[in-house]
């Protein structure tokens, strides 16, 4: 798909992507590949808010990239809120928006 | 789980971790080395994760086959581990002198160890301004790890702007792969060191700015001086980005904005050294920038504690290279400490090495400047604390009406820099808007590094 934010033949590592996963996102059913953070895979695709914020329910997406500054955060299955962009996705895995910023990490 | 002793722990295994570990690995010294990412790396040498194939890894990186050599040549050593994926939130002194460090991983110990070498780099300084929270605004390092590590571009249709060296290789990386850039911007005037005038620039690096703009030039890409992306505007996401022309000082020039049509706006404005485990461990910190405080060293890379050394952006910004020359020193010095097989001319050699670094260090900090005019770009309610969501409407009302005169009495006051990112994110600004509304920077540089927690960490682990 030549206007697919995942870079292709384009790439001069001559990427292969991971083996096709399957997620969903707020119940919604994405593709992704092995080794995609979460954060990747919705933002492939066209997903970009992540979680809501406490006071003005604002979304928010990727912003840093790198694990520090937790506007990614997303539930895995119902879990306690993770960084999308350092976890991986898993086949099958249910993500969903994090809202109201109940239940952060300590 | 009992814990485990070790002579040295290297904290970061970017380019200066990645040096140190193996200068004192070839001293004879068994290193363990913990970072957060599932790779060696750190950011200038992210790699795609293990499940993706390549077949030439290292054709988006600059330096590669020296650091493949290094990484190689660790990884061969029977001295050498690796505890990846591993977030360190918490480092403590024990009575014996050594230090106690505690990991996010669940299935391993704490490691105990008898000296530090703090490698953790920096983060990336982003001045706000309206919309600068929308899905879709991101840092250019944010971008660049989204290339680098996941083969990923941002958008559909992208604007890089912000200040300072980053922007080039990651917005000429972005152009190779094909990447829709609608703009790309830089507040200041890079042309003047891109054209090598200013003493100190090392002839290579002069080439490589030249390289990319070449790379750029070749996809039609310009790099517009003295603009900045001042606002962001769109409904839940990033549908316009405003660019205007900015004085010398970065103050938007009237007349000047123009409205592009963008889904990504990739944006930063230099660096702010990582200083969070060395404020903890007490080091001693230079705060000649009370926005961007760094770790002081000595000349063999000592902090101010024993048995703890810094190197790399942590101790200021001067780039891979240098963080590399910093790393082998510090590597070699706490070899020689810890009773390692270390030639002290080799020793002297890299300290020596290192100090001709100075020129080019002295320039960049010329170079790195976040101009005071940024705080015009902003109106009351732009947020500045994103966690907390702290406007500059409150945190002028604190310095103004409640007399917060130092980053403390701002953080109880307006709660910015209490949320998740602890500061990470808004701690510079809170320091340059304490210096513009009071006249002088605040006398407790750092205060919002000192965490007690570093990163969050899982309830059952505390
Ligand atoms: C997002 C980002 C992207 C960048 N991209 C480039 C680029 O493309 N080109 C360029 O020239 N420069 C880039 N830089 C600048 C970069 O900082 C230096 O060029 C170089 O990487 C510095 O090396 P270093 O070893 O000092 O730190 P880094 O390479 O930053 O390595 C520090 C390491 O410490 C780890 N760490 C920190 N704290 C902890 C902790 N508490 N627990 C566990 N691990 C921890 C980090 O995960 C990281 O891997 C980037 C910086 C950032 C922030
Ligand atoms: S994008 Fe900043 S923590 Fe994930």
């Amino acid at each position: 798909m030549a206007d697919s934010l995942r870079v292709g033949d384009e790439d001069p590592r001559g990427l292969t992507r991971g083996a096709r996963v399957e997620l969903t996102f707020d119940e919604v059913s994405i593709e992704a590949y092995a080794g995609e953070s979460i954060a990747a895979a919705l933002l492939a695709a066209d997903v970009r808010a992540m979680r809501r914020t406490r006071r003005h329910e604002a979304p928010r997406g990727l912003f840093c990239g790198i694990g520090a500054c937790h506007d990614c955060l997303v539930r895995v299955d119902g879990s306690a809120p993770v960084r999308a962009c350092l976890t991986p996705v898993r086949d099958g895995m249910a993500v969903t928006t994090h809202v109201l910023g109940e239940g952060g990490p300590s | 789980m009992s814990d485990r002793r070790v002579p040295l722990v290297v904290l970061g295994a970017g380019p200066a971790g990645v040096a140190a570990a193996r200068a004192a690995v070839e001293a004879r010294v068994a290193v363990v080395l913990i970072d957060l990412g599932a790779r060696l790396g750190g950011q200038y040498h992210r790699r795609e994760p293990e499940a993706f194939a390549t077949s030439a890894p290292g054709a988006l990186h600059h330096g590669w086959a020296r650091w493949s050599e290094d990484v190689t040549h660790l990884e061969r050593s029977p001295r050498f581990t690796h505890v990846a994926g591993a977030g360190v939130w918490a480092i403590q002194h024990l009575a014996d002198g050594g230090m106690r460090i505690a990991t996010d991983r669940e299935d391993l110990p704490s490691f105990e160890t008898d000296a530090l070498i703090i490698a953790t780099g920096a983060n990336e300084r982003v001045v706000p301004f309206p919309g600068w929270d929308l899905p879709g605004v991101l840092t250019v390092g944010g971008a660049q790890a989204l290339l680098k590590g996941q083969g990923m571009r941002p958008g559909h249709a992208v604007v890089i702007s912000g200040a300072g060296p980053l922007l080039l290789p990651v917005a000429a990386a972005l152009a190779r792969v094909r990447t829709n850039i609608v703009a790309l911007t830089d507040a200041n005037d890079p042309r003047r060191w891109l054209s090598g005038s200013p003493r100190g620039i090392p002839l290579s690096k002069v080439r490589e700015g030249a390289s990319y703009l070449a790379t750029l030039a070749r996809h039609g890409v310009r790099l517009r001086p003295r603009t900045a992306a001042i606002a962001a505007h769109g409904d839940g996401r990033v549908e316009e980005v405003v660019l205007a022309r900015l004085e010398r000082d970065w103050t938007p020039i009237p007349g000047s904005e123009r409205t592009v049509t963008a889904d990504a706006l990739a944006t930063s404005h230099g660096f702010v050294p990582d200083i969070g485990v060395a404020v903890g461990l007490g080091c001693l910190l230079d705060a000649q920038d009370a926005s961007a405080p760094a770790v002081v060293v000595d000349r063999s890379q000592a902090t101010s504690v024993p048995g703890v050394w810094a190197a790399g952006e942590v101790t200021g910004i001067g780039g891979a290279d240098v963080a590399v020359h910093e790393g082998r020193v510090a590597g070699l010095a706490a070899a020689l400490m810890l009773g390692g097989d270390v030639d002290e001319d080799e020793l002297e050699r890299a300290i020596a090495r290192r100090r001709a670094d100075a020129p080019f260090l002295r320039t960049l900090a010329g170079v790195l400047t976040v101009g005071d005019g940024w705080t015009s770009w902003l109106t009351p309610d732009t947020t500045v604390c994103r966690c907390e969501e702290v406007t500059l409407a409150t945190i002028d009302e604190a310095i103004e009406r409640r007399g917060a005169c130092d980053l403390r009495s701002v953080k109880l006051t307006t709660r910015c820099g209490m949320g998740h990112c602890q500061a990470r994110i808004c701690g510079p600004s809170v320091a340059a808007l304490l210096t513009a509304r009071t006249g002088q920077p605040p006398a407790d540089a750092g205060a919002l590094d000192r965490r007690p927690v570093l990163h969050p960490v899982p309830l059952g682990r505390l």
